[in-house]
């Protein structure tokens, strides 16, 4: 990817709401991942610092600076889920993998994350494996995912 | 025949999608429609056939084939285990008063519906309008309570030249999940909402900030907005009056503080999400430094009902100042979860037993969490308080968002105050010191109520308490101790025998 390109992507947002938020995204979805060889092409962008721009990648969950695994595994960690096991199924989930929470395998097969809150809080424990949301969430939803 | 199924994040969570892959194959003439909100029958499938309606819950796509043979005139709907009476005969539905979420379900989310009222509105004058929402009583849905004809009356007296009316679509708290239904459910209601605030407060530009967990609410949310402007409900001449007023989606990026309206409005200036101080209020200073009117989905979501059936008559629902529907939401560890719109004021018990029909594992109720993460744990004597904010408040409580999020008697409370201050230190801003310290102390200190040191850990933890509460610049801290205080109060014996 040159400079260039990612500089094409990026420049349309310059003047939009929030346009900083919307170009990270922006690279997220092309790359999987915000490539930090890619941050100063944004900060130059943008007009600001490079610190700017870093500050706001670390603020927000949804960017992260790594190569994304090949399937990933959110277990919802809040309250609601919390009251229909989300704890145990967690364990379970990680020992299955043998990998805590946070944490991707060595091959970038799989990686297990939090999430707080899906919005299926009266169907728990939810999981989302890839794009894909799943309800009342077991380690058999789990079946047929490989490290 | 004719299939109407549901579809929404629960649905499709629960493979609704493989059933209509399966009807669709069959050739059955199937419209997707919203949630009612009864999410243990979900996925749902209505079947109509010769003037009669033959309701189906859990439908998979393996029950599929049972069901559509139960049908008549060779099958007998009511064998077949899927089958329940009407939907509208449903007393889970039944003893509910849907103002906001009364075409959710009904309706296929993404037909524009015929609003006359709308058309009305925009040929009054915006002062009448915003004397109506005083009338009404109506107050923020969105946690804080906040009387909204007193934010519509500042941003229109704030002169600008240019104003904007900002969604919180950012719904972060666990056990909610109303923002999401309404906009999955029936977007349209939102957006007429925005557009009378708009035009009462004089903004003609709207913004939904939404979080990026709610990847369906945004597929419906995007194909409404579209719909509206091809049909003259967004654009330059709203409904053919003069109004012009825009309408754009701005998706979050993971951060539970955004949810707090200034950390908002720095979000949508592309900033760290971090908040600011007050004042000036965002009415008077808000988004860009313009006026902004800032409310929540079901807020929003609310205004169309009042002009319907008239600010007088909506003041008249609910208990005292508590005016109006709140689309309560009831989860976690209970049989019946879903979504109750209710007047404000029925009890907690009224939720949980009546509506929630007790814990999914069958196992005794032991507490409740009111309110979100920041919201307090009640114990069985408090469920006889009625839901409303005066009520709530006089027990330490908040009524929130309206989720209440139930655990059997396997809680470990101490686990979970635990939870509250890890959630803040996770999701703290890291402005101010009091939040982002003291949620750390926190969780490290409750995990030595483990290690057997009652008196002084309490004392420790009370003190933290009080410093978050008082000195937090928001509420992320400020109401985290609600949430700790809750458990170490009415359910001592978690916390150790001298706890208290």
């Amino acid at each position: 990817m040159t400079e260039e390109s990612v500089r094409t992507l990026v420049e349309p947002y310059i003047l939009a709401t929030g346009g900083l938020i919307q170009a990270l995204r922006r690279l997220m979805n092309e790359f999987g991942y915000i490539d930090p060889k890619h941050i100063p092409v944004v900060a130059e962008v943008f007009n600001i610092s490079k610190a700017e721009v870093r500050g706001v990648i670390s603020f927000y969950h949804d960017f992260r600076t790594h190569l994304p695994a090949r399937t990933r595994i959110r277990i919802c960690q809040a309250e609601a889920c919390q009251a229909l096991g989300a704890r145990k199924l967690t364990q379970k989930i990680e020992s299955r993998f043998n990998l805590r929470l946070g944490n991707m395998s060595d091959d970038r097969s799989i990686e297990l994350d939090p999430v707080y809150c899906l919005g299926l809080c009266s169907v728990g424990p939810s999981l989302q494996v890839n794009d894909r949301l799943i309800a009342r969430g077991s380690i058999d939803s789990i079946e047929g995912i490989e490290k | 025949m004719k299939a109407r199924l549901s579809d929404d994040s629960v649905a499709r969570a629960l493979d609704s999608k493989s059933v209509e892959v399966q009807l669709r194959q069959r050739e059955i003439d199937t419209e997707l429609v919203g949630s009612f909100g009864l999410h243990w029958m979900e996925p749902l499938l209505q079947v109509s056939l010769e003037n009669k309606e033959y309701t189906f819950t859990n439908v998979s796509d393996s029950k599929l084939s049972e069901v559509l043979q139960s049908l008549p005139p060779d099958g007998d709907p009511e064998s077949n285990s899927c089958f329940i009476g009407p939907i509208s005969g449903q007393k889970y539905l039944k003893n509910q008063q849907r103002l906001v979420f009364d075409r959710a379900g009904n309706v296929n989310p993404l037909a524009l519906p015929r609003s006359e009222t709308l058309e009305s509105i925009l040929s009054s004058e915006p002062e009448t309008l915003i004397d109506e929402i005083e009338t009404s009583g109506l107050r923020g849905r969105g946690g804080a309570g906040f009387p909204a004809h007193i934010k519509w009356r500042t941003v229109a007296d704030t002169t600008s030249d240019q104003k904007y009316v900002v969604c919180n679509a950012d719904e972060g708290d666990s056990g909610t999940f109303s923002d999401r239904m309404l906009m999955e459910a029936d977007p349209f209601k939102l957006i007429e909402g925005m557009i009378i605030a708009g035009y009462a407060t004089g903004s003609s530009k709207g913004i939904i900030y939404l979080r990026s967990e709610y990847p369906v609410a945004l597929e419906f949310l995007s194909q409404a907005v579209e719909i509206a402007y091809s049909n003259q409900l967004l654009g330059p001449k709203v409904r053919d009056s003069d109004f012009r007023f825009d309408i754009e989606i701005f998706v979050g990026a993971g951060a539970y503080i955004c949810g707090e309206e200034t950390s908002m409005l720095e979000s949508l200036e592309g900033k760290r999400g971090q908040i600011r101080f007050k004042p000036p209020v965002p009415a008077v200073a808000g988004l860009f430094g313009k006026p902004t009117l800032v409310h929540n989905v079901i807020t929003l979501a609310s205004i169309p009902g009042i002009f319907e059936i008239g600010a007088e008559e909506y003041a008249g629902l609910g208990l005292g100042p508590s005016t109006g529907t709140m689309p309560f939401q009831i989860s976690g560890n209970v049989k019946r979860g879903g979504l109750i719109e209710l007047p404000f004021g029925p009890t907690v018990r009224t939720l949980i037993e009546d509506f929630g029909d007790g814990t999914l594992t069958g196992r005794p109720f032991r507490a409740v969490q009111v309110g979100g993460p920041l919201g307090a744990y009640l114990s069985e004597n408090e469920l006889d308080t009625p839901l409303t904010y005066e009520h709530m408040e006089q027990i330490g409580a908040g009524i929130g968002h309206g989720g209440l999020v139930v655990f059997d008697d396997t809680v470990d409370l101490r686990e979970q105050a635990e939870y509250a201050f890890e959630f803040c230190e996770i999701e703290s801003c890291g402005k101010c010191t009091p939040c982002r310290i003291g949620s750390v102390r926190g969780k490290e200190t409750m995990r030595q109520f483990k290690d057997g040191a009652y008196i002084r850990t309490y004392q420790l933890i009370e003190d933290l308490c009080e410093v978050m509460e008082q000195a937090s610049l928001c509420q992320m801290g400020g109401m985290t101790p609600i949430p700790v205080r809750s458990a170490m109060e009415r359910f001592p014996e978690d916390f150790g025998d001298t706890a208290l």
